[in-house]
């Protein structure tokens, strides 16, 4: 096992219809931790797999220092780095058959036959596999076939497992049952895992660490908690967290020492830490967030500070429910509020909508973080 | 009428032009043949109605061919120049699909320049290569003169390669590899092109170097390709006629003396079976033809078994 290390990597892609060169990535840095599961994150297009390739030599550095243990690997080729990698479209060989496609690299490294045959049974009992040995991959469910990937990257007991995107070709029910049992293999592998993913639920789950990317660049790493609590810019506020965190340009304005967000016919006072600092950004546009955890529908706000809204939709998932309401007299800007159970509030009706101003996020109009 | 009655009949109707062109140009020839190959010209056939007035011979025609050596010579013949052609054929194809299956700059101008000569005609090239071949002016014989080869003055191959009853039949095998080789590269391409570049990428992650590569995944999987070249490579020798009838300026090529027989070097079963028919023995070059498909049949059904011995 062995930690890796971007110094300042990145990777710049010639655009031949453009006729003009792409950052793919841009100054990364990072130091993943021997034995760590980390997730890079992010909408497509935002260099997570790009990133995930130059771990496994797929993809040329252009700038930086990519460590792998303590060995530079800039120029070393894939075969030689000792990672393994799962691709989203499984890509197994469909000429092998399960136990021959889990064995290939074994094979490859002229590893004798019956310690070959001997490793695959032990990892096809790991991963239940046992009675599918002798199949093509095309005889194989996705799920399977993802499974025999994953067999294919374990058996080698590489210093690093790669994943890009491995659960998105799954359905829905298979997605959750692999996702459950990549938790398990990682406690029992005690590997580095890098894995990547454009589902943030995948991310909160399985990760040590969560890199956040956007546009080539990292946004922001931390534990999934850190992420969803304290997002350092508006987009990480926007991507972690599901339903998306609200978020809304406003004013700052301060009457009679009372520091307020005020957007058309919204107006939030502000108290505490976040009020101070925001004082000195009296008169200025600011973005601010509120996630839908931190509005509460109900028919009684007593003291607490609440909004007075129709609620347009209600989504009943059973343990809890979805209220959505229009915000600032704009009929397509929907907010979402958050209940446990049934909505106190029926669809249509007034409801006061309770806002946990504690947690209120205030961003400046570049998407940093003020308050 | 029910509706499964009218849709067959429907279906029916959209086929009967093709099936009106099946039955007048393959089905009935084919019987026509069959029962041609069972009837022989004699002295008093008339020359203007040949195939109205055979007579009836019963098997003659098939003994009479599995009994004469030159049908056997033929055959060993064909079977010299499938191993000359089949085997090249594939590699050199394979060879070139692999090299044009990069970024090499201009590879389409390779791509198109490779698959050109496969639009002209088999003659046209035939006589090309007679041009290329010939003692004195040809331009292989010039070239290899120029590096030195060969006496100043006189031919470097005395009577040319087609002349030699050795070097016959293999140079019209070089001619015809490097004309059909085109086609052959194309259809690698197609089935290079279809492998997931992520399967290279899994074989990259998994320690496989360029051998590794195209011994285990591209070879295995372009075998569909190399089974259809197998079987389409031995029916047209089975069926070469054209470039034997060109190169050898139809005379079968120069004599060779097997086992004190005076036969041609050239002679493949399907030019035999133009003689035979030149020489106005109908029946027997009928009845060649379906020794020929038993052969066809036979050399394919083993080629089958060979190449794909996991079929269940």
């Amino acid at each position: 096992m062995a930690g890796v290390r971007f110094e300042n990597v990145g990777k710049i892609y010639y655009d031949k219809e453009k006729k003009t060169e792409v950052a793919a990535v841009r100054n990364f840095d990072l130091a993943i931790q021997d034995k760590e599961f980390v997730v890079f994150v992010g909408p497509s297009g935002c260099g997570k797999t790009t990133s995930l390739r130059m771990i496994a030599g797929l993809e040329e550095i252009t700038s930086g220092k990519l460590y792998i243990g303590e060995q530079i690997v800039n120029d070393v080729l894939p075969k030689d780095r000792d990672i393994a990698m799962v691709f989203q479209n499984y890509a197994l060989y469909p000429h092998l058959t399960v136990r021959e496609n889990m064995g290939f690299s074994l094979k490859l490294r002229g590893i004798p036959k019956a310690e070959i045959a001997q490793k695959v049974l032990h990892v096809a009992g790991i991963l239940r596999l046992n009675d599918y040995l002798d199949r093509l991959p095309k005889q194989l469910s996705g799920g399977q076939c993802q499974r025999v990937a994953i067999g294919r990257a374990i058996i080698r007991e590489p210093r690093v497992f790669l994943f890009d995107e491995p659960l998105s070709n799954l359905d829905a029910k298979m997605r959750v049952d692999m996702r459950v049992e990549l938790a398990k293999l990682h406690k029992q592998l005690n590997a580095t895992i890098v894995y990547v993913t454009h589902d943030q639920i995948e991310a909160m789950t399985l990760a040590d660490r969560i890199v956040v990317m956007n546009n080539g660049s990292i946004q922001q790493v931390g534990t999934p908690l850190d992420l969803y609590n304290h997002p350092t810019n508006a987009f990480v506020g926007r991507f972690i967290g599901s339903p998306a965190m609200n978020q809304m340009k406003a004013q700052v304005v301060v009457e009679a020492n009372v520091v307020y967000l005020v957007a058309k016919d919204v107006k939030i006072p502000m108290n505490g830490q976040k009020a101070n600092i925001l004082r000195q950004h009296a008169n200025e546009t600011v973005l601010f967030g509120i996630r839908p955890h931190d509005l509460i529908p109900s028919r009684e706000p007593g003291n607490r500070f609440a909004l007075m809204r129709l609620l347009d939709v209600i989504e009943p998932i059973g343990n809890e429910s979805f209220a959505y309401f229009s915000i600032n007299g704009e009929e397509e800007k929907m907010w979402v509020a958050h209940c446990e159970g049934a909505s106190p509030v029926a669809e249509g009706e007034q409801a006061a909508i309770v806002v946990n101003l504690e947690n209120i996020h205030v961003f400046s109009l570049d998407e940093t973080l003020l308050a | 009428m029910t509706k499964g009655m009218r849709e067959n009949l429907v279906s029916y109707t959209f086929l009967a032009p093709f099936l009106l062109v099946f039955v007048i140009f393959l089905a009935y020839p084919v019987f026509y043949s069959a029962w041609i190959s069972l009837h022989k010209t004699t002295i008093y056939t008339s020359w203007y109605y040949p195939f109205s007035e055979m007579k009836f011979a019963g098997f003659e025609n098939y003994t009479s061919l599995l009994l004469d050596f030159e049908l056997w010579w033929s055959f060993f013949l064909t079977i010299c120049y499938g191993f000359l052609t089949i085997p090249t054929g594939i590699f050199l194809s394979l060879l070139l699909a692999v090299l044009l299956d990069n970024k090499l700059k201009g590879k389409s101008f390779f791509r198109s320049a490779f698959f050109l000569p496969n639009v002209l005609d088999l003659f046209v090239v035939g006589v090309i290569w007679i041009l290329i071949f010939a003692p004195e002016f040809g331009l292989l014989d010039i070239l290899l003169k120029k590096i030195g080869l060969g006496a100043e003055s006189g031919p470097v191959f005395e009577k040319g390669l087609l002349g030699n009853a050795w070097t016959c039949l293999p140079a019209i095998a070089v001619a015809m590899v490097l004309k059909g080789a085109g086609f052959g590269m194309i259809l690698f391409l197609t089935a290079i092109q279809n492998i997931s570049q992520s399967v290279y990428e899994a074989a990259d992650i998994d320690g496989a170097g360029w051998w590794h590569k195209f011994r285990h995944i591209t070879i295995p999987l372009v075998k569909p390709i190399i089974l259809f070249m197998v079987i389409t490579g031995t029916i047209s020798c089975l069926t070469a006629f054209t470039e034997v009838y060109a190169m050898t300026i139809n005379t079968g090529g120069p004599t060779a003396n097997p086992f004190g027989h005076s036969l041609r070097a050239a002679n493949l079963l399907g030019y035999h079976l133009y003689r035979n028919f030149q020489d106005a023995y109908y029946g027997k070059a009928a009845a060649l033809s379906f020794i020929i498909l038993a052969f066809a049949s036979l050399i394919s059904w083993i080629n089958i078994r060979i190449i794909q011995p996991r079929r269940k």
